[in-house]
């Protein structure tokens, strides 16, 4: 289908939005407890990939993975603030209080990233870019050469990590198979 | 769509909308660099001649998406006859300090006909939006008669916009043809301000 050009980044733009931005509320989902937390998180990848979406080149990677790379960095930013206990959510560009039925639909959503949030407790044992392609993969539901581009590394490289990760997983009994 | 996600979704197009809609996409135009500098330039220059007339165009060859103009008694009359001419229509507002905003329903655009080929018309005073409010105008589907229903909702900052509910009560907009106030009102028939057709 031919699009305007006109409005054509603006429409493919919605169609990237609309594939994941579920995904997205579900990574922060199995991270954190507080819908407000999962909804500022998520609008601020959302708000960061509607800015620099005329910079996403689809020959590098698909929309999906950009979207998870610029997740990551949103939530490293966030540990960092957390970490040197500053006003983390201040950050976040002050995104807008939920509704009622808002705050119903997020708590429901990391409700049902429990048992994500669980595997990802249970990988403890993992290093972070073990962890990290495990959740991606597994979790998330990039393809490996999507995880890859998410993270940055070559495909060999996160391929060996999530053979590396699922065969401790399996050695330690993690995963039931 | 969840309704986080529709909000969120609202929140992006108001933000980025126009952004996006002037957007190239490198990928897509490594030759034209220079196109959406261009295009940049040239709306920049137009949003500076219409704070004094408040009439813009959607595109120099095309009939105008929308017009804003501020009238004699303070009133704002906004006509919108593509739905293309939103994001500008927004700008215009944002630029003369206006607290109201039309939003996007990507998926269901408005269909923004009247009888004769006139435009829907919504005039309101400025004046009578709450302090640290911002009149959100979502628009839908027509409805019954020539008026083009425009919902209002919250805004994007956590205040209750004109038309969301608040508390228990629910506090009600409504744009009257002819520039009527924005008023606060209860009533089975809330949480809507409509567009006329003149």
């Amino acid at each position: 289908m031919r699009r305007n050009r006109r409005d054509g980044a603006l429409a493919e733009f919605e169609e990237v939005y609309r594939s994941n931005v579920g995904l997205v509320a579900a990574y922060f989902a199995r991270r954190c407890r507080e819908p407000q937390e999962v909804a500022d998180l998520t609008s601020e990848t959302i708000v960061r990939a509607a800015g620099s979406f005329g910079a996403f080149d689809p020959r590098r990677g698909s929309a999906r993975a950009w979207l998870f790379g610029i997740a990551a960095h949103v939530w490293a930013g966030y540990c960092a603030h957390v970490a040197e206990s500053r006003d983390a959510i201040g950050r976040l560009a002050g995104y807008r209080a939920l509704e009622t039925s808002e705050i119903d639909e997020l708590a429901a959503k990391i409700d049902a990233q429990q048992a994500g949030r669980e595997l990802l407790e249970r990988c403890s044992m993992l290093s972070a870019n073990e962890r990290a392609a495990i959740e991606l993969v597994d979790l998330a539901e990039l393809t490996p050469r999507e995880a890859a581009a998410a993270l940055g590394v070559p495909r060999g490289v996160l391929r060996m990590r999530l053979s590396r990760a699922r065969a401790r997983l399996r050695k330690e009994h993690c995963v039931d198979e | 769509m969840s309704e986080f996600e529709d909000n969120l979704w609202i929140t992006v197009v108001r933000e980025h909308g126009d952004e996006l809609t002037h957007t190239a996409r490198t990928a897509h135009t490594h030759r034209r660099a220079s196109r959406p500098q261009l295009l940049a330039g040239t709306t920049a220059g137009l949003a500076a001649m219409a704070t004094a007339a408040a009439l813009l165009f959607g595109a120099s060859t095309s009939p105008p998406a929308f017009a804003v103009t501020r009238n004699a008694d303070g009133t704002v009359t906004v006509n919108l006859m593509h739905p293309s001419g939103i994001a500008g229509a927004n700008k215009e507002l944002a630029a003369m300090g206006v607290r109201a905003q039309i939003a996007v329903q990507a998926k269901t655009p408005p269909k923004l006909v009247c009888p004769g080929g006139t435009a829907p018309t919504i005039t309101f005073d400025p004046a009578s939006i709450p302090k640290s409010q911002l009149l959100l105008i979502a628009p839908g589907q027509s409805s019954a008669g020539n008026a083009a229903a425009l919902k209002g909702g919250s805004n994007g900052s956590g205040n209750t916009g004109p038309g969301a509910t608040s508390g228990g009560g629910n506090h009600v907009v409504r744009m009257y043809p002819g520039g009527g106030k924005i008023r606060t009102d209860s009533g089975a028939d809330n949480n809507v301000v409509r567009m006329y057709c003149p």
